[in-house]
């Protein structure tokens, strides 16, 4: 029985080396299906392990205070279920950055924050990046530190200073060799005085973290013209457990808001938010791709019946010198899964090179579930799309195969 | 005692809803080593008598007697079981299977009968031998001339040595000089004791057999 199924994959790997274009032509949808399906889940998981990391070197005890209803109900469902619902209506005020920092007990640092695009120049050059507007605890916050000039301080951020700190990239494209520190750059319409460089900090999937410049959040609600704060960045003191900090925020944020208004995240619930979001965008994209793979099976049932028909002559002489249908049937889904494997396997490899590749910007792993179910999808692929043009290759009547022209 | 035995064989077709009688009432006894040529014009039913006679058809009613074994109810697989045991076939268009070699194409019946690669390989190669294709045996078919084609296909018919060979039009693809030749491996394998069955509709060929039966209507009109 082995011998004969050793006989059988042998002619079939025969058979589809003999047209070799042709098998490759049919193998390519489950080779860009499964390889596409590889690559994503191998982003997707890259992503998760990146921003996870990055997080995590927040420290566990940052918390950020959200505008809207961001909180995440097991099992999705319930108002608010979906991430970022309600996010666009800012409710912060600045006397709730003075409620903060007064009242908690619980709380280390408070900043607020926000992002905004603004086009800074220096000496004619311009660029258009991501102003970020920050308390002064950033760098500490961050662990990120200047390496020219120094951060703006409690009391220039109170009195909403025009001082700016510029991320490494910014400085290098704005003033080359120059001494950046003290100078003076135009940010929407207003001269800001460049009081340090922070240290490089690295990219992360094409991001430039290092290409964005720091103001005062305070700064930035006058220069970009808006009396709310996006939302708090908030360091716990180290020896307050981080849900007692989380209820404090909450309590002291509830005497002017609503439940609904806000939302307060610590490091470990915005990792699970971040992981649920895009864990759900994985499978999703690598669905769509998952797509390809049936038409893959449908070029492979095509080509198989073409097969068949091709080589009716063939199988009727097979049947007069003793195949039994159960055999024909055999070959044939063997050469449909020999195709669908080889197709996978390539797929698979060629997924995993592209995976290598992006490990540059990304920490990509290739999972040994993502290979297994490449793997096994294509089998399935086979055997699925095979049985049909097997199953009339089974059938077929010898004395009418064998006259066949 | 007969090695092959058909008994009141009929052989009805249904075509569009027009009942065709092929085979009527059809006996006859084929001894071992026998050399037995059917005649008959096209239509007379000589293809479908050999198809019956080959297991790759069934009866419609009477009884098909294979060594004692009634084979006229048998399943397809069985039937399966039945020609790569007990009949070798050569077909008028040589039948064999593209892109593969010589020594392929004679080890394929034993393949389906389930032998290993090592003697599957020594006994296909011997057969070849024998027919003085030694040095032919990687050659594919294209590569081979028509009466080389038609004598692997002869080599692929005897490696299983069945009980009997059937041969349809085996030169009708050749031309006379090189089908002489096959015609001459039939009388050189009937004599070595072989049972040969040849279908044809030439005069010439079919008398070089030690009987022939000729069929017409679907009947046997004469037995030689």
């Amino acid at each position: 029985m082995m011998d004969k199924l050793l006989e059988t994959f042998k002619l079939a790997i025969i058979t589809l080396r003999a047209n070799k274009l042709r098998s490759l032509l049919t193998m390519l949808g489950i080779i860009i299906g499964v390889s596409s399906v590889i690559l994503l889940i191998s982003i997707g998981s890259g992503l998760k392990i990146y921003i996870t990391g990055q997080l995590q070197g927040l420290g566990s005890n940052s918390l950020y205070v959200m505008p809207g209803n961001l909180e995440l109900q097991p099992g999705g469902g319930g108002s608010g279920g979906t991430p970022g619902a309600g996010t666009g209506i800012l409710k912060f005020t600045l006397n709730h950055y003075h409620e903060l920092t007064q009242k908690g007990t619980t709380l280390q640092a408070v900043m607020g924050y926000s992002e905004n695009n603004g086009t800074v120049s220096y000496a004619g050059r311009n660029k258009t990046i991501q102003v970020a507007g920050v308390g002064y605890q950033y760098p500490g916050v961050r662990n990120q530190y200047p390496i020219q000039g120094t951060f703006f301080n409690f009391s220039q951020q109170e009195a909403g200073k025009k001082l700016i700190v510029l991320g490494k990239t910014v400085a290098d494209d704005l003033f080359g060799n120059e001494d950046p520190v003290g100078k003076k750059v135009t940010l929407v319409d207003n001269k800001f005085t460049v009081v340090g460089v922070l240290e490089k900090k690295g990219g992360f999937g094409g991001v430039d973290m290092d290409n964005q410049v720091f103001i005062p959040f305070t700064t930035a609600m006058t220069t970009f013209d808006v009396d709310k704060i996006q939302s708090f960045w908030i360091q716990a003191k180290d020896d307050v457990p981080i849900e007692e900090a989380k209820e404090e925020i909450e309590k002291i944020l509830l005497r002017t808001l609503k439940e609904d208004d806000f939302s307060v995240l610590d490091t470990g619930s915005l990792i699970s938010v971040i992981a649920q979001v895009l864990g759900v965008l994985t499978i999703a994209l690598a669905g769509i791709a998952a797509i390809s793979l049936i038409v893959g099976g449908i070029g492979i049932m095509n080509i198989m019946l073409v097969s068949v028909t091709e080589r009716t002559k063939e199988i009727g002489l097979r049947k007069a010198v003793g195949a039994t249908p159960k055999i024909i049937m055999t070959q044939f889904l063997i050469e449909s899964m020999v195709l669908s494997v080889t197709g996978g396997v390539i797929g698979i490899l060629l997924g995993a090179a592209g995976s290598l590749a992006m490990r540059s910007f990304l920490p990509t792993t290739v999972s040994f579930w993502s290979v297994f179910l490449a793997f096994s999808v294509s089998v399935i692929i086979g055997v699925v799309f095979g049985v049909l043009p097997a199953g009339r290759a089974a059938k077929l009547n010898p004395i009418q195969a064998l006259r066949y022209e | 005692m007969p090695i092959l035995e058909l008994q009141n064989v009929n052989k009805a077709y249904q075509l569009d809803s027009q009942n065709l009688q092929v085979l009527k009432n059809i006996n006859l006894k084929i001894k071992k080593g026998e050399f037995i040529a059917i005649m008959g014009p096209s239509g007379s039913g000589k293809s479908t008598l050999m198809h019956i006679i080959g297991c790759l058809d069934t009866a419609s009613s009477g009884k098909v007697i294979f060594e004692k074994q009634d084979v006229s109810q048998l399943s397809e697989a069985e039937l399966a079981q039945i020609r790569n045991q007990k009949v070798g076939f050569v077909f008028q268009s040589f039948n064999l299977i593209p892109r593969t070699t010589a020594l392929a194409n004679v080890e394929l019946p034993l393949i389906y009968k389930g032998l290993d690669i090592k003697e599957r390989k020594k006994q296909a190669q011997e057969v070849l031998e024998k027919f003085g294709l030694g040095s032919r045996i990687y050659h594919f078919p294209n590569q081979l001339s028509g009466g080389e084609q038609q004598r692997v296909a002869i080599a692929r018919a005897l490696v299983t040595q069945p009980l009997i060979i059937l041969a349809d039009e085996p030169t009708g693809n050749l031309d006379s000089k090189t089908g002489a030749e096959i015609i001459k491996i039939f009388e050189y394998l009937n004599k070595a004791g072989n049972t040969v069955i040849l279908v044809t509709h030439e005069k010439d060929i079919a008398e070089h057999a030690k009987k022939i039966i000729k069929l017409h209507d679907g009947q046997i009109i004469g037995n030689i």
